[in-house]
């Protein structure tokens, strides 16, 4: 396997994307992962800024966070410092960029173990934090604010077979 | 002829569990009345216009008044709607579109159709790769 690139200088030209392009909402989702230290969670945010700058990028299938950097191998040896996105991120993104990946993953990953209890059920999501769920949705908005989240990311546990849909 | 269009994202085909169907979802802001929720819509080439269920409605403050709701129909049959001009957000884009709402109209997805929709992202369905490709229209 080819050796990793380290940026561990400032490096703003040696970024694989172009800065301007990363959204606030995904500075917030890297500084996450960095903390977090799942391979799957840095990866995936990783590819979502990285889909956001609009320039495509070959993402290994390996990871590692060593020091505040980010690190991602494989035959296209990319290699981003945490750090160094922070440091690109201007302060005058859009503040309504939606992108809900970590929302999105969440629901891939987690909302089958809701299918036995709280299919047809309303579900409120921040990040990778399930906030409330039930089966009033105006209740459900209610109990997610009063517990400090305004603006979650909601959708409904499905409810019956798994048909196609044709509109 | 040839068109070349210049898709600047993608989008993975994503699913909503338990059900297993790779879909074009996409995660999309309702906002109307200062207030603002994000869900997923479905891109929807075969759906005329954008719609969401009428559970949305009472939380963004739009009053289905009875009589002043228009027909709609697809291959389930006909149904009914209530269309306000609300504000949808999808990726960095945000703007001003006419939303059906109405009970047919699944719950864990509204269907970003046609109309204002289409016209304001350039979108292709990379289906092989199983992804969206969009880019915001200037």
């Amino acid at each position: 396997m080819t050796q990793p690139q380290q940026f561990t200088a400032p490096g703003r030209a040696r970024l694989p994307f172009r800065p301007a392009f990363v959204p606030r909402s995904n500075v917030t989702m890297l500084q996450s992962a960095a903390t977090a230290g799942t391979v799957s969670e840095i990866r995936h945010a990783l590819l979502q800024a990285v889909s956001m700058s609009g320039v495509a990028v070959i993402v290994g299938s390996t990871a590692a966070v060593n020091h505040g950097q980010l690190i991602v191998t494989d035959s296209g040896s990319l290699a981003v410092s945490v750090l160094d996105v922070l440091e690109v991120a201007p302060d005058s993104l859009p503040a309504d960029v939606v992108s809900r990946e970590a929302e999105m993953a969440w629901v891939r990953d987690h909302l089958s173990d809701f299918a036995a209890d709280h299919a047809g059920e309303w579900i409120a999501l921040d990040g990778s934090e399930l906030i409330a769920l039930g089966k009033d949705l105006s209740a459900v908005l209610a109990r997610a604010a009063g517990l400090g989240h305004p603006h979650p990311f909601v959708t409904v546990v499905p409810v019956g077979p798994d048909v196609p849909f044709i509109g | 002829m040839t068109t070349k269009v210049n898709y600047g994202g993608t989008e993975p085909y994503s699913i909503i569990p338990p059900h297993r169907r790779l879909r074009p979802y996409v995660a999309v802001r309702l906002q109307s009345n200062g207030k603002y929720w994000d869900t997923f819509g479905l891109v929807d080439s075969g759906a005329d216009i954008v719609m969401f269920n009428q559970a949305w409605a009472g939380p963004l403050g739009l009053v289905l008044t009875p009589g002043a709701e228009e027909a709609i129909g697809g291959i389930g049959g006909s149904a009914v709607a209530w269309f306000f001009n609300i504000h949808l957000t999808v990726k960095s884009k945000r703007f001003a579109s006419r939303v059906g709402f109405g009970s047919t109209i699944p719950r864990e997805f509204g269907l970003l159709g046609r109309e204002v929709f289409f016209d304001t992202f350039n979108l292709g369905f990379d289906n092989p790769g199983l992804r969206l490709l969009y880019s915001a229209r200037a």
